[in-house]
């Protein structure tokens, strides 16, 4: 994750965080005054730094502790709830439940004093709400589907979500959701293709107030759903690896938007990340002969054409955003060349499930594979960044490797193509290691 | 802040609403039946799993869409068993008395298959039978004369909601020794209300009920 400092430029957390502690030394070494040292804090934004981080940790760890207790909780009652009457159940459960919404909000809404800890109180309530769905269907035997208890469960923690504008009880309501949503599909496999459409209209609220857990859990729960419905609408199993190379697509793009807005970096953040991640986990699987040939079965046979409006509609949208990240292209050389190289891969992919060749998709996932590493391998010697050059390289590498591991070729190229893949990794690696070096010399 | 805090208590009383309304959702009305069935997952049962029950006439066509309603019509034989009278798509409009619809929806599930297989005297392996469902481990597995060769098939069948039953932690080994004594002598216990909705209240093992 990196942010901008009041020029515009991007800085990591780490640099500024390190930056922090350096400067006091300096004031105190006497390299700096006080002037030039509230100046650089002004233009790197290290006042909030400590405060940012040690509240997010702090977030989390109150998050950590309020799911393990809640766990132990339930396992303790757990082991004695048979020999507890069903009133002093009844009694247990929405004792329970309220106890944590009505501690969490006080906390949270109306005394202020400990605003972190009474989120993870809500949250815990969100939780306990779900357990108390399916322990109340369990204890009166229910019939139905086991997936309308997560459908209820949706229901109430959308409910308190709503009620406190808490992010992460909406994303709790994603998942609750998506899984409702896979039992429904399943069972009535051509007729939920608006859930997409309908969770993220839910998180809209909430995304309105820069929510990151609530757009990670939209952009999950939304994206996962388009490739189910694709899945189980068609009955086949090319639609929904179409769905995903376009969803993915569509993600890294709007990433790019999202960069642009200040308050939006960290969602800009989490769409790339998940965007990049899914077309390389794509690529990786598609790379395989026998996956492909599997996958290429049944070419445009599809038993329903109801996933095609969802996915249209994000087909798109995609469109819509990469016109505007080609317009006015992001800041930075690298991650224009990085959104190159992810475009292309996107492309790439898309077209190679669309061309329906059992050779064709394992060309493209490598050629999309090979596109991402390229990129990464020019940010690395652009910037420097030293993480960015081992994950191109090892992907390039991989790529290599795997294909003539997997094609038949005669044994004296492949052990000539191993031997120029190993000298190559050497010899890079060396050489950029100097470019490091020099680097840092000529900064001084 | 007296508005926030007004929409926190309906979103309470919102969930408590929904909780209190889950029970209401058991039928209490209808008719009470006992239908012969087969538990399975009993391997499970131990680890904390309820226990699986499969029914003889959930068995679907494989034409059949998946999620089309089914309405069975069960009667009750000489024997005691309910067998299956006759299978449609809309609620019978006259049903007989002593008969007893039951309703449906057509769905899809993986069940597992073993082949065990041994290697005879002259080094081949010869099949004996084939074991479908959701049965205990066959033995032999990884021996130098024997194997089990496992694999899954996709199967229509009608889910009527009565095939999952929790069994309370202290009952476990005793339920499951006694279903694994006595595996033909399974039946559950079935409402099955006037609009075809059946609940599932316990099962029976030889004489004994179970029901919690």
């Amino acid at each position: 994750m990196s942010e901008s400092d009041s020029s515009g430029r991007r800085v990591s957390p780490a640099f500024r965080s390190m930056l922090r502690r350096e400067l006091d030394d300096w004031v105190s070494e006497g390299f700096v005054d006080k002037d030039q040292s509230a100046a650089i804090s002004k233009r790197y934004g290290l006042d909030d730094v400590a405060g940012r981080s040690g509240g997010l940790l702090v977030q989390a760890l109150y998050l950590i502790g309020a799911v393990l207790i809640g766990g132990g909780a339930i396992s303790f009652v757990a082991s004695r709830w048979d020999e507890i009457p069903v009133p002093g159940r009844m009694a247990l459960l929405v004792g329970t439940l309220l106890a944590c919404e009505i501690a969490g909000f006080y906390l949270w809404k109306l005394s202020g004093s400990r605003k972190r800890l009474g989120e993870a109180l809500i949250v815990l309530g969100a939780l306990v709400f779900g357990a108390n769905v399916f322990l109340i269907a369990q204890m009166f035997h229910l019939t139905g589907e086991p997936y309308g208890a997560f459908g209820i469960w949706a229901l109430g923690s959308a409910v308190i979500a709503f009620a406190t504008m808490s992010g992460p009880c909406i994303l709790v309501t994603c998942v609750a959701s998506f899984a409702w949503f896979c039992g429904y599909t399943a069972n009535n496999p051509h007729m939920l293709c608006w859930y997409p459409f309908a969770i993220v209209a839910a998180c809209v609220p909430f995304l309105m107030r820069r929510s990151a857990a609530a757009f990670g859990g939209g952009v999950l729960a939304a994206g996962a759903a388009l490739a189910v419905c694709a899945a189980l609408d068609s009955g086949e199993q090319w639609p929904p690896l179409l769905a995903v190379a376009a969803t993915a697509t569509f993600l890294y793009g709007l990433g790019l938007r999202l960069d642009r807005i200040e308050s939006a970096r960290l969602m800009g953040t989490i769409a790339r990340t998940v965007g990049m991640t899914v077309i390389l986990l794509l690529a990786y699987v598609m790379s395989f002969e026998e996956v492909a040939r599997e996958f290429s079965k049944h070419v445009w046979r599809s038993e329903g054409w109801l996933w095609t409006v969802p996915l249209g509609l994000t087909g798109l949208a995609a469109i819509a955003v990469w016109t505007s990240v080609i317009r006015t292209p992001p800041e930075t050389i690298p991650l224009r060349h990085r959104s190159i190289a992810t475009l292309a891969a996107g492309i790439v992919l898309i077209a190679g499930t669309l061309a329906m060749q059992p050779l064709g998709l394992p060309v493209a996932a490598k050629v999309a594979a090979g596109a991402i590493a390229v990129s990464l391998l020019y940010t690395a010697v652009r910037i420097h960044r030293r993480t960015s050059f081992w994950a191109g390289l090892l992907i390039l590498a991989w790529v290599i490797v795997h294909t003539f591991i997997e094609w038949d070729t005669n044994l004296f190229l492949k052990s000539f193509v191993f031997i120029a893949c190993g000298v190559g990794v050497i010899l890079g690696g060396i050489r950029f290691e100097r470019h490091l070096k020099q680097g840092e010399a000529h900064n001084g | 802040m007296v508005k926030r805090s007004a929409w926190f208590g309906v979103a309470l009383l919102a969930q408590i609403g929904i909780l209190a309304a889950l029970p209401l959702n058991r039928g209490e009305s209808g008719r009470e039946i006992r239908l012969p069935a087969k538990a399975t997952n009993l391997q499970h049962v131990m680890r904390g799993a309820g226990i699986r029950i499969e029914y003889e006439f959930a068995r679907a066509d494989a034409h059949r869409k998946r999620g089309e309603t089914v309405y069975v019509t069960l009667r009750l034989q000489v024997d005691s068993t309910w067998a299956v009278e006759r299978t449609e798509f809309e609620m019978p409009s006259a049903v007989p008395a002593g008969d007893v619809v039951i309703r449906g929806k057509t769905a899809y599930r993986w069940v597992p298959i073993h082949v065990p297989l041994r290697r005879d005297s002259s080094g081949e392996w010869i099949a004996d039978s084939v074991v479908t469902g959701k049965e205990d481990e066959p033995l032999g597995y990884g021996e130098t004369d024997r194997t089990v060769a496992r694999g899954s098939f996709r199967e229509k069948y009608v889910n009527f909601g009565i095939g999952y039953y929790h069994v309370p932690e202290r009952l476990r080994r005793q339920i499951v020794e006694d279903i694994r004594k006595h595996p033909d002598e399974f039946a559950a216990l079935v409402r099955v209300d006037p609009n075809g909705r059946a609940s599932l209240l316990g099962f029976r093992v030889q004489d004994r009920e179970f029901r919690f």
